[in-house]
């Protein structure tokens, strides 16, 4: 099929303040063009200084691949799974052992799922230390965190307790106990919410459907305010004035656009390549069916860090610490609001930042290390 | 310092005003079912804690709009129940909230089975386990085939990645140097 030639698009950019050989560089050609003169696609595409184009400034994106392959291997994993509970484990053990391809796609689905809670909190590291938390930024902070404890809270934990082995169902036990302490609030994960359909097939609807609609509302959100906002400057531009407000000037945008996306790309298809290799020689395992008398389980590794701070005060440790971490988190640019965003000129933060992480670690290390422990009695 | 005062104030505040409300709601009542998934007519080991000293605990499924009662157990001193009751043989199959009602009650799931249509478990008796299915065993080969795959999709993604930063960063500087001072060209290189 011949493709119509593309009509010529009118350039937001007054004539000659950036030079014509700049449009060259990223417009459309070709099949796309003809795309995009139809659909607006170029509506999408936003300004990135040289900088946006390196790792460290890639990993929201590769943390958005990797949303994008959880949702696909979500849905194959979705037309297997049987949230009745007298099923679920059994349906599990039918994905692993019987499902064509279904340990390879398990595999992806699950350590895509752990991968991409470790390059989102890559990503909230980088952002941290580069302080582009700082106005006009600050909400943009807070959504990226409400992404990132959908993903932990919402979509990691609830994968877990789906499959409904002895971890699933303690993990389960403990997400109640948790929850009734916060009352009306918690009432969604508590048994007596209703007794028409048992907590597991809600969970999953809370896994399959309400989070991820969540997460969709959000990337919306935090995508949009980084087109609104432009990428951020690094500390050396914004510490030496050039970007007033926190914006970096057009001028200084001269960063390739597709060259973003084809990063994403590339890095994506690392994080999926890993993912499956990593499933394949250390496959999640599947535990024995529940016993409600035994609690001998540890949670998933990320979790680590919380379920020391169980070992220490009881259910509401786990509370503690979460409320603690993200409120502490939550608060970082209305603490740290001054202009300096090199690290060097904000030691206050960076020793902060340094405790919390070391600490994350070594809760963690010292959790994988220690048997599990009895909390529910607690 | 400031801002680390001023942070450590407001955690100070968030950290009482929530541990003020956990103390508050926090009583610790529980109740388990043992199995936690059995046909009617089975009998199921029930264990509480924390539901009261010295009292009759009614114990009941609710689920499906209606309360099915179980049957009574009396708590010892502490609190606690160690009781096994027969799961009534009229209650149809699906999830209920096995409620004990001590001073404050204490729920947890469980599942009634349907009973077998035809041969099977005889009445009263827990449906015998599920044959598990016999763990997917994949030839070495053809672990190393889909290794070698992932190993070319990483391949690839990093080919990707590596070649158009390359491209790119030719076509910036081409940029740069065409640019004007005044427009930021001194300052496009990554």
């Amino acid at each position: 099929m011949a493709l119509a030639p593309p009509l010529s698009r009118p350039h937001s950019q007054p004539v000659g303040e950036i030079p014509a050989v700049r449009r060259d560089v990223s417009a459309p050609t070709g099949a796309w063009a003809w795309l995009d003169d139809r659909l607006g696609l170029s509506a999408l595409r936003y300004a990135v200084p040289p900088h946006a184009n390196t790792f460290w400034y890639t990993l929201g994106g590769i943390t958005f691949v990797g949303i994008a392959v959880l949702a696909l291997t979500g849905i194959w994993l979705a037309q297997y799974y049987n949230p009745d509970p007298t099923a679920a484990r059994l349906s599990v053990l039918y994905i692993q052992n019987l499902a064509p391809f279904g340990d390879v796609i398990r595999g992806i689905h699950v350590w895509t799922a752990y991968l991409v809670v470790l390059t989102a909190s890559l990503h909230l590291i980088r952002v941290f230390v580069t302080a582009s938390y700082k106005m006009p930024r600050e909400l943009n902070w807070i959504v990226g965190l409400g992404l990132l404890a959908a993903l932990m809270f919402g979509e990691v934990f609830s994968g877990t307790v789906l499959r409904w082995d002895q971890e699933a169902y303690e993990a389960l036990e403990h997400n109640i106990a948790a929850a009734t302490l916060l009352g009306a609030v918690g009432g969604f994960f508590s048994r007596g919410f209703t007794s028409s359909v048992a907590i597991l097939p809600r969970l999953y609807v809370a896994h399959a459907s309400i989070v991820p609609l969540v997460l969709i509302v959000l990337l919306i959100a935090h995508i949009f305010l980084i087109k609104h906002h432009g990428i951020s400057p690094t500390p050396a531009q914004a510490d030496t004035g050039q970007a007033p407000g926190g914006r970096l000037p057009k001028a200084l945008q001269t960063g390739h656009y597709p060259t973003h996306l084809r990063l994403m790309a590339g890095y994506g298809l690392v994080l999926v390549a890993l993912a499956g290799t990593i499933g394949l020689i250390w496959p999640q395992p599947i535990g024995p069916a529940p016993d409600p008398s035994l609690e001998i389980t540890k949670p998933a590794f990320i979790f680590y860090w919380l379920y020391a701070f169980e070992d220490w005060f009881g259910i509401p440790g786990i509370l503690y610490g979460a409320i603690g971490f993200f409120g502490l988190l939550i608060l970082v640019p209305f603490v740290d609001f001054g202009p300096t965003r090199a690290l060097r000129g904000r030691p206050a933060m960076a020793i902060l930042g340094v405790i919390v992480l070391l600490a994350i670690l070594a809760l963690s290390i010292y959790i994988g290390v220690q048997p599990p422990a009895k909390h529910l009695s607690m | 310092m400031r801002s680390l005062t001023t942070l450590a104030a407001i955690l100070a505040l968030v950290a009482s005003a929530t541990m003020g409300a956990t103390q508050a709601l926090a009583h610790g009542q529980s109740v388990t079912a043992d199995p936690i998934s059995a046909q009617p007519g089975a009998t199921i080991s029930v264990k509480g804690e924390q539901l009261g000293g010295n009292r009759d605990v009614p114990v009941l499924l609710i689920g499906m709009g209606k309360e099915i009662p179980l049957g009574t157990a009396r708590t010892t001193p502490q609190g606690a129940i160690d009781t096994q009751f027969s799961v009534p043989t009229d209650v149809p199959a699906g999830n209920y909230a096995l409620r004990a009602k001590g001073k404050e009650d204490a729920d947890t799931g469980f599942t009634v089975a349907a009973m077998p249509t035809m041969g099977g478990a005889q009445m009263g008796q827990v449906a015998p386990a599920a044959p598990e299915f016999p763990a997917r065993e994949r030839p070495l080969s053809e672990i190393a085939i889909l290794v070698a795959i992932f190993g070319l999709l990483a391949g690839f993604g990093l080919f990707v990645a590596q070649a158009t930063r390359e491209r790119t960063d030719r076509k910036e500087g081409a940029i740069a140097e065409m640019l004007p001072a005044s427009a930021g060209g001194s300052a496009s290189a990554s």
